[in-house]
């Protein structure tokens, strides 16, 4: 039988586990509907509400195709995979693939995905702050 | 310290549930660090934004004091207070929250002077000058400068406070948590060892016993 402590103890660490990926959207939102709003957000698995910037936005509609605008959505989510080296984030989605390699002035062969390194993380992290997100790979989450 | 073990029954379940337990420590102190290692990177991110910021506050105000004191020489104090009276709304500013990586930090943006027409100052070739009009525009990048630099030095601060907090986390899991775990695994598989080893010690006896008897 579990102690009153123990008890605590494994709660806390499923607590963790339960979490860590809080701050994704429920649903993400595309670029052209965002456009549209005064105050562009999404709201979060715990209730709040994120908001994108502007600015962020506007950069993203003057690299992206008018008629990819429906099909990119945000925030763009960097996946943690410590499998690619430590801080080495990946991008899915072939859009958004493209969007990075573009802001990163990187090639992109069409790929659905990318893989970038920490300098790339920092940099992109800089130019779009609000419209990207961090998330913990469900791989990390559950490997022992 | 960490080398203490936990007050457990000795039982098969009760190694089972520590090294379910243990993995489970394992795997989020994995995660914790992980976490840390972004956080870390968002916070020196932070600090070069500010660093920047502060540095282009700094030049901007040289050059709008030194703009100011140019204008001061073409209009009366008297002239100054009625164009800044009669001056439209400058920028409109709103505040809301971002998050990043859990952490709710404030997010302020406003609407760039360049998009309202009617914001530029009134120019009247008699009442006004050039100087005038350039100290406002050197003064407008100080205040959206300065806005951002708001935002950034309380998401510093924010992200320090995350970050100090995940540290102890992932020390806790580190030095008292799972070495604690390992330890008390190590000394119940120790335990069930040696009693692995006294039972097969009676069994050994007891046979050599019964054969003694037998042979008897």
């Amino acid at each position: 039988m579990k102690t009153e402590k123990e008890a605590r103890l494994e709660e806390y660490l499923q607590r963790e586990l339960r979490l860590v990926n809080l701050h994704l959207p429920y649903k993400k939102r595309s670029l052209a509907e965002l456009l549209q709003e005064d105050f562009p957000h999404i709201v979060l698995r715990d209730g709040s509400t994120h908001y994108f910037k502007r600015r962020e936005l506007e950069l993203l509609a003057s690299i992206t195709p008018r008629h990819l605008w429906k099909e990119l959505y945000l925030p763009i989510l960097l996946e943690v995979s410590p499998e690619y080296g430590e801080g080495a984030v990946v991008v899915k989605g072939k859009i958004e693939s493209m969007v990075v390699s573009k802001i990163l002035e990187l090639k992109w062969n069409n790929e659905s995905q990318i893989i970038i390194y920490r300098p790339q993380v920092a940099i992109l992290r800089r130019k779009l702050p609000t419209t990207t997100q961090y998330v913990f790979s469900l791989r990390l989450l559950s490997e022992p | 310290m960490s080398q203490q073990i936990l007050k457990v029954r000795p039982t098969k379940i009760e190694l089972i549930r520590l090294r379910r337990r243990l993995k489970l420590a394992k795997r989020i102190h994995r995660i914790l660090r992980e976490r840390l290692t972004i956080l870390v990177a968002e916070f020196l991110n932070s600090v070069r934004q500010v660093v920047d910021e502060r540095k282009d506050i700094v030049k901007l105000l040289e050059r709008g004091y030194a703009s100011e004191s140019l204008i001061r020489m073409f209009h009366s104090a008297g002239e100054l207070d009625n164009i800044a009276r009669t001056s439209p709304k400058v920028i409109e500013v709103y505040a809301a929250m971002k998050n990043i990586m859990g952490v709710r930090a404030p997010f302020i943006d406003y609407k760039k002077v360049e998009e309202y027409e009617e914001l530029k100052t009134p120019i009247s070739l008699g009442s006004t000058s050039i100087a005038l009009e350039i100290t406002r525009k050197t003064f407008m990048e100080i205040l959206e400068k300065v806005l951002e630099l708001a935002e950034h030095e309380k998401t510093l601060d924010l992200l320090s406070k995350e970050i100090a907090r995940t540290r102890r986390r992932v020390n806790i899991l580190e030095h008292v948590i799972i070495p604690r775990l390992e330890a008390t695994i190590k000394y119940l598989e120790m335990m069930f060892d040696e009693r692995e080893r006294e039972e097969k010690t009676r069994l050994k006896r007891v046979k050599a016993v019964l054969s003694r008897r037998r042979q008897e």
